[in-house]
């Protein structure tokens, strides 16, 4: 069933892009995560960058493949515990939306934790809402919200973010 | 503009700080050290986890008042004490003046007028854990620095101070032991064998400390490995998420009783893993004394400081390894 979906991904891709134009795109975010972690909630902060060389538009429409990366700072502690530094790799796929004004994004990922020192790497899934103003040609500020389902504790990231490039 | 001024208020926003340690919280450090002076032929004495042990209580006490139970075999006698008194001593064991004299060797219990030996066993140890009634806030933290079976890592004491035959303690239950216990555990464990106390951790995975491996330097040949097995492997919950450890080897591996590393002038009186915990966490190494420290101390923050200074030849003999249950503890 997995590959079959992803085999349809693949070929929506595919299609999409040959009857598209290039839009490749990157941005930059910096935001407030909500962990959740044993009945309790912490804030902690993230900051990344984003980039999508595989990124192809279609009138408003626009699907992409971004690989971001993205750093975690140690969160408050709460109760005598924190969370660590760490690192992910996450790669997307999703699309969005934009007019003149306003732009809509969803975006699935898959990310790679690196706790290389404790001798390991984690997993991670992330569903991505993103709305956003389109500021100019190129250039918009966007909203992303995002929830990741990982294996340390699950959290709700809010964002803003300004993205470069993209549909023309 | 309006960006840069959003970014701005943002980036203050989140610069500022809490404080954080529960302020009730109490601190309860149980320390065991065997010297194995009765092995008798089946292993060899244990110079310096005496003096490991006196150097983490000296650290400790820096952190304000706590709680102190410890268990200390030395010389074929077995001592017990909330209030323990060490003394600096030469090799001759002559009392020095001072932790800092030349002729420093290592710290020894010093009996106080009238005290008799307890004859404690490693079950005394645990009767003891076992009475503790640990708040949601307070930490517990357990030093072990000792003999460890090769077959599967217990901790290995003298069943009393006329025997040549010892007490295990299996890593189950120890874990399980104080896995009841209330609020949070730190487990410190300088022995041999003792990585297999670190618990497979479902949270990441090609875990190569735990294959007996003892090259770490994995990042080119096993990282897609890992990044694989963290796509595709099946995971549970991790069992102690109130449990940290930091464990002096990787699973079949030794532990050296002293390091010749030329890192300071008494490294050799101290265990080649606890000399840089201590170091770590701030005691003074070049003059045998704890310090008061102000700097947030976390377990992970210890161990990553253990890992970046431990010698790398020693790396290959012995890979100091923590727990991994997603999140770090404050110490101070």
């Amino acid at each position: 069933m997995k590959r079959f979906v992803l085999l349809l991904l693949l070929v929506v891709v595919f299609v999409f892009s040959a009857y598209s134009s290039y839009s490749p795109w990157a941005l930059f975010e910096l935001g407030c995560n909500t962990i959740f972690y044993d009945s309790t909630s912490w804030p902690t902060v993230s900051y990344g960058i984003e980039a999508s060389l595989l990124s192809f538009s279609f009138n408003n429409w626009t699907i992409a493949s971004p690989v971001k990366l993205e750093s975690v700072t140690a969160s408050l502690p709460k109760n005598g515990t924190l969370t660590m530094d760490h690192t992910k790799i996450k790669l997307g796929l999703g699309g969005g939306y934009q007019n003149k004004l306003l732009f809509l994004s969803m975006y699935f990922y898959l990310g790679f934790v690196d706790y290389r020192d404790l001798g390991g790497v984690g997993r991670e899934y992330a569903l991505s809402l993103t709305p956003g103003l389109i500021l100019q040609e190129h250039l918009a500020l966007l909203f992303p919200i995002t929830y990741s389902f990982s294996e340390y504790y699950p959290s709700l990231n809010f964002k803003i973010a300004l993205k470069m490039g993209g549909k023309i | 503009m309006k960006i840069i001024l959003i970014l701005s208020l943002l980036l203050s926003l989140f610069s500022c700080s809490n404080q954080v340690i529960p302020e009730e919280r109490e601190i309860y450090v149980v320390t065991v050290a065997d010297d194995f002076y009765n092995y008798n032929g089946n292993g060899r004495k244990l110079e310096n986890v005496v003096t490991d042990q006196a150097a983490l209580i000296m650290q400790f006490q820096t952190m304000g008042d706590i709680h102190i139970r410890s268990y200390v075999a030395q010389d074929g006698k077995r001592y017990t004490s909330s209030t323990p008194f060490y003394v600096p001593v030469d090799k001759n064991n002559n009392e020095l003046d001072r932790n800092d004299h030349e002729n420093f060797k290592s710290f020894m219990y010093k009996p106080k007028d009238g005290e008799v030996e307890s004859g404690w066993t490693i079950y005394d140890v645990m009767d003891y854990l076992g009475s503790l009634v640990l708040g949601e806030n307070d930490l517990l933290v357990f030093s072990y620095s000792g003999h460890g079976e090769k077959k599967n890592g217990s901790l290995m004491t003298n069943a009393s101070s006329s025997s040549s035959k010892w007490d295990s303690l299996s890593p189950e239950d120890l874990l399980s032991h104080i896995s009841t216990l209330g609020g949070k555990k730190l487990i410190i464990l300088d022995s041999c064998y003792s990585g297999i106390y670190i618990p497979s951790s479902p949270l990441s995975t090609s875990d190569v400390f735990s294959e007996e491996e003892k090259e770490d330097r994995w990042l080119g040949k096993s990282y897609p490995k890992a990044m694989k097995d963290a796509l595709f492997s099946k995971k549970d919950k991790y069992p102690y998420s109130d449990i940290w450890i930091l464990s002096s080897t990787g699973r079949g591996q030794e532990a050296s009783d002293s390091l010749d590393g030329g890192d300071g002038p008494y490294q050799l009186s101290y265990g080649a893993f606890t000399y840089y915990l201590l170091k770590a966490m701030g005691y003074d190494t070049d003059r045998n004394e704890g310090v008061q420290r102000e700097e947030r101390l976390t377990v992970y923050g210890i161990y990553s400081y253990v890992r970046k200074h431990f010698p790398d030849y020693e790396t290959q003999i012995q890979t100091p390894r923590v727990s991994n249950g997603g999140l770090d503890l404050v110490l101070r």
